[in-house]
């Protein structure tokens, strides 16, 4: 039986349904990220299972309508973006607040408070003033507070959002250890990618209240399905069909419903054309996914380099196709980036194209 | 060996005001506050110290079971009208901050109106809702079988619901922009946490607008203690706070020492209590810098205070509802109840009702020397040389108060606020026995009322601007350095602008109080050229129907002529009346 089991789920902000008709399960240890640009409904449906926001539909937890019942009676942990930490409350206070609730004796209080806060890293904090953290620190208080009463379900609302990208890769690194320490399904909302790539057993992604894929991160990655995915995992070539920019023999294997494809910019591969000898094209580098194939079917384009970023462990570059009004991103090692200008080839195989629908 | 050096940045000149205004700035407002409140009130304290009344010297006074008397009505009167202030005024908070409900605005105004309504209008209302005639008393007493409607008017009730009526505005204001202003997020966070929604209130939310409470609570409690419109019309003859009492012992028992002994112990009481305030408020700004950390951001919008209409619309619970009708019920009942009262009998005639009364208004009748509505452009002829004055000398005080923050521009912040605690009878019963001899022998002079008046508004003119004028980005300011503009440039093109703005907002302010003052206008008025809140005073304290009629008539003109000031004022949108 799943922990959370979300059935037909719909918020509605006055004539705005923010969340429609949503299903979703998740287990009991698993990590479910909630990806979506903001707006796509996703803070909503986390407060609706929350039971901060009235919502239709019905959400069980172990096999238990919880539907009608109000936030505390639900027993789960919400982190919130901003941290939400009561400011009159010191660090103890607040991480303990659960447990006061809970009705809880002082001495058990103390020794869970003492353990959650070694677990997040801050052993030794209790009487630190919520004003006197720093933002990573905050951060972890909030989610020692969310873990302390031991819910039976852990919502996280964009808790790295308000990080720097330092400290948001260290949390990253951090989180699946404090996730292994606590019993809960979890419910990771976020806007990042890579945050959900990175923390999640499974991803749905949410667009305009709906869910538009679901999977793994490796297979979404692999396979968006659709051009919104696509493009919000960061898929810079997505092209609409028909486009003449794809071999023939490469759409004439596609199903008629597909509207779209696409390759991922780690899949272009780029060699540079010298002005006096074209013909032999030697490769100065491939997208750090995929080794460069050889003798695969494979379509080839003459551009000029009309962009190119230095991005600290690889280059993004793009290409102005000589033949088509079109641009080509590509991703190359650091240490071939190009200049502006510069005459290259790309070369995409014909394995590489994702029919997305 | 070659010591650098290093300007001290702190010191740095931070406003460009030509040197000449700022003199003018700081000499303008000084003048006028030593001789038209440093050297009455002075006086009144050296009469009290020395003088001989009737009761003999001050401390024969002050010791003497009639003070002990006044001082615990005062006393008593106050707290109970703070704490049923608090009862309906926290409720209200939550309905206007936290609820997104049709007619939002409406309430939230009609519950603000009877702040900036002068005393004597409440005192008219309360007269109409308590009184012989009340239609709501006549109902209550054929439901429950009574044989004649009572009359509350003279109890202590009538005070009471008077000074709720009066003061719920403080609290709604005061607590909800607070309220508004908390991350709501916390109360959700509590929630989630196990907490049940009135475990959420008591533990979180409370703790968190307590400093907004204790801030509101003080100044019902000061407003209260010092009142004195509402007791002297609404209170029966043996009631009397230590204002009523000043104005008893100056007007009709000519015992000025007496008088100048009991304005020494209000003087001494308001002043501990704004220090006492003080100290609290010190103690609020640390609660309010502990919502750093996960909350930076909630603490920026809380000084702000302007992203409350842009949080999103939340489904609104069934059990909110429920809360908002209740809510809704106990404003009409205390705010909505005395106006439409009032409306009602300032129409009511002997057989139905009828506009009467409003047309009578061009007459002269028995107790005043003209017709009501000469009256009725007195009030507006000092108003507006009222408004006039304490801008300009208030807007001067501000530019004066926000150029210097050092110990100097302290100081006079606290002088300028001293008014607020010196009751208006002080200053009008100070004008009196100080400006009658040459070369300042104003007492046959109109220009004492403007005077007292602009006194009494300036408080507010400078509670208005300084928080506008420090709240000017100084950013705003090195931008425009930055683009070129000399120190003068500067502030003409980026202070005065934002200036303008707020003192539009001030100088209406200004206009409503003056228009509605009443403590010092009643001294200090002729007969001849009295002001509206006076003369409704002279027709409440006659007997009749008529004189009633056209006392509810003539509160009914002033009730509209200020809601209407204060909403014009209030569509500029800068003013916080939380601040008092």
């Amino acid at each position: 039986m799943p922990r959370l089991e979300v059935r037909g789920v719909s918020v509605r902000y006055g004539d705005l349904l923010a969340v429609d008709d949503v299903d979703l399960e998740v287990a009991a240890g698993e990590v479910l990220g909630l990806l979506g640009p903001s707006g796509c409904g996703k803070s909503s449906l986390l407060h609706a299972i929350a039971g901060l926001v009235p919502h239709g539909g019905a959400i069980m937890v172990d096999g238990h309508d919880v539907t009608g019942l109000r936030p505390d009676q639900r027993r789960l942990g919400l982190m919130f973006q901003s941290g939400a930490l009561f400011p009159h409350l010191d660090v103890a206070g607040n991480v303990g607040f659960g447990l006061d609730m809970q009705g809880r004796d002082a001495s058990t209080r103390d020794a869970r408070v003492a353990e959650v806060l070694d677990l997040v890293g801050l052993g030794g904090l209790g009487h630190r003033r919520i004003d006197a953290l720093s933002g990573g620190q905050a951060q972890r208080v909030a989610l020692a507070r969310a873990i302390a009463p031991q819910p039976r379900l852990l919502l996280l609302d964009e808790p790295l959002s308000s990080l720097d990208r330092r400290l948001r890769d260290r949390l990253l690194e951090e989180l699946p250890d404090v996730f292994a320490a606590v019993d809960a399904a979890v419910v990771h909302v976020t806007h990042d990618q890579d945050e959900a790539m990175a923390l999640a057993d499974r991803v749905v992604v949410m667009d305009h209240g709906h869910v538009a894929a679901r999977g793994t991160p490796t297979a979404l990655w692999a396979d968006p399905e659709s051009t919104f995915v696509a493009r919000f995992l960061g898929w810079r070539n997505v092209f609409d069909l028909p486009t003449g920019l794809v071999p023939d023999r490469v759409l004439a294997d596609l199903p008629s419903t597909v509207a779209a494809v696409g390759v991922d910019a780690g899949r272009v591969h780029l060699a540079p054309i010298a002005a006096a000898d074209a013909a032999t094209p030697a490769t100065i580098g491939g997208g750090a996914a995929a080794p460069v194939e050889r003798d695969v079917p494979s379509t080839s384009w003459a551009g000029r380099v009309v962009g190119h970023r230095f991005a600290g462990d690889h280059v993004a570059v793009v290409i102005a196709l000589d033949d088509h009004d079109v641009e080509v991103h590509a991703t190359g090692p650091v240490h071939v980036m190009p200049a502006m200008g510069d005459r290259v080839r790309a070369t995409v195989t014909d394995r590489a194209w994702v029919p997305l629908g | 060996m070659t010591s650098v050096q290093v300007p001290d940045a702190a010191t740095a000149e931070r406003r460009g005001i030509p040197a000449g205004w700022r003199i003018a700035a700081f000499v303008v407002p000084g003048v006028f506050f030593t001789v038209l409140f440093l050297w009455p009130v002075g006086t009144i304290i050296g009469t009290g110290l020395t003088g001989e009344g009737a009761a003999g010297g001050i401390l024969d006074v002050l010791t003497s079971g009639r003070v002990a008397e006044i001082l615990w009505f005062s006393t008593w009167q106050a707290v109970a009208s703070t704490v049923l202030t608090l009862l309906v005024g926290i409720p209200g908070a939550w309905l206007v901050a936290r609820v997104d409900f049709p007619g939002r605005t409406l309430v939230r105004a009609g519950v603000t109106a009877p702040f900036v309504l002068p005393t004597v209008v409440v005192a008219s209302a309360f007269t109409s809702l308590l009184g012989p005639g009340s239609p709501v008393l006549s109902g209550v007493a054929r439901l429950t079988g009574m044989a004649s409607p009572p009359d509350l008017t003279g109890t202590i009730w009538a005070v009471l619901a008077a000074h709720v009526f009066f003061n719920v505005a403080v609290v709604v204001r005061t607590v909800g922009s607070r309220w508004a202003n908390l991350d709501s997020q916390l109360a959700a966070a509590a929630q989630t946490l196990g907490a049940t929604p009135w475990q959420a209130f008591r533990r979180v939310t409370l703790p968190l607008l307590r400093p907004a409470i204790t801030a509101a609570a003080v100044i019902v409690f000061l407003f209260t203690f010092t009142s004195f419109g509402i007791v002297l019309i609404l209170g029966s003859p043996g009631m009397a706070t230590l204002e009523v009492a000043i104005y008893r012992a100056t007007a009709q028992l000519l015992d000025l020492p007496q008088a100048a002994a009991l304005a020494i112990l209000q003087l001494v009481v308001v002043v501990a209590s704004l220090l006492a305030t003080a100290r609290f408020a010190g103690a609020g700004t640390r609660t309010r810098a502990g919502g750093g950390g996960g909350g930076g951001g909630e603490r920026d919008r809380g000084e702000a205070g302007r992203t409350v209409a842009a949080a999103p619309r939340r489904p609104v619970r069934a059990t909110t509802w429920a809360g908002v009708v209740a809510v809704l019920g106990l404003l009409f009942v205390v705010i909505g109840l005395p106006i439409a009262v009032l409306v009602e009998r300032s129409l009511a005639v002997s057989d139905g009702h009828s506009l009467r009364w409003y047309r009578e208004l061009s007459d002269v009748v028995g107790v005043m020397a003209v017709s009501p509505w000469e009256a009725v452009r007195n009030s507006m002829v000092f108003a507006v040389a009222a408004t006039v004055v304490a801008t300009l000398v208030g807007g001067a005080a501000a530019v004066a108060i926000t150029a210097r923050r050092g110990r100097l521009g302290r100081v006079f912040d606290l002088l300028l606020m001293l008014p607020l605690g010196v009751s208006a009878v002080t200053v009008g019963f100070g004008f009196l026995i100080t400006l009658d001899t040459p070369p300042l022998d104003l007492r046959s002079s109109p220009v004492l009322v403007p005077l007292a008046q602009a006194l009494v508004a300036i408080p507010f003119v400078v509670r208005i601007l300084v928080p506008s004028l420090r709240a000017v980005d100084d950013r705003l300011r090195q931008a425009a350095a930055v683009l070129g503009a000399t120190p003068t440039r500067v502030w003409r093109h980026v202070d005065l602008p934002i200036l303008f703005r707020s003192a539009t907002v001030a100088a209406g302010f200004a206009f409503a109080i003056s228009l509605g003052e009443f403590g010092a206008t009643v001294f200090l008025a002729r007969a001849g050229t009295p002001t509206l809140p006076v003369a409704i005073y002279r027709f409440l304290g006659q007997p009749g129907a008529a004189n009633l009629g056209r006392a509810m008539a003539m509160s009914c003109v002033l009730m509209v002529v200020t809601i209407v000031v204060v909403a014009v004022v209030d569509r500029l949108r800068i003013a916080d009346l939380g601040a008092f």
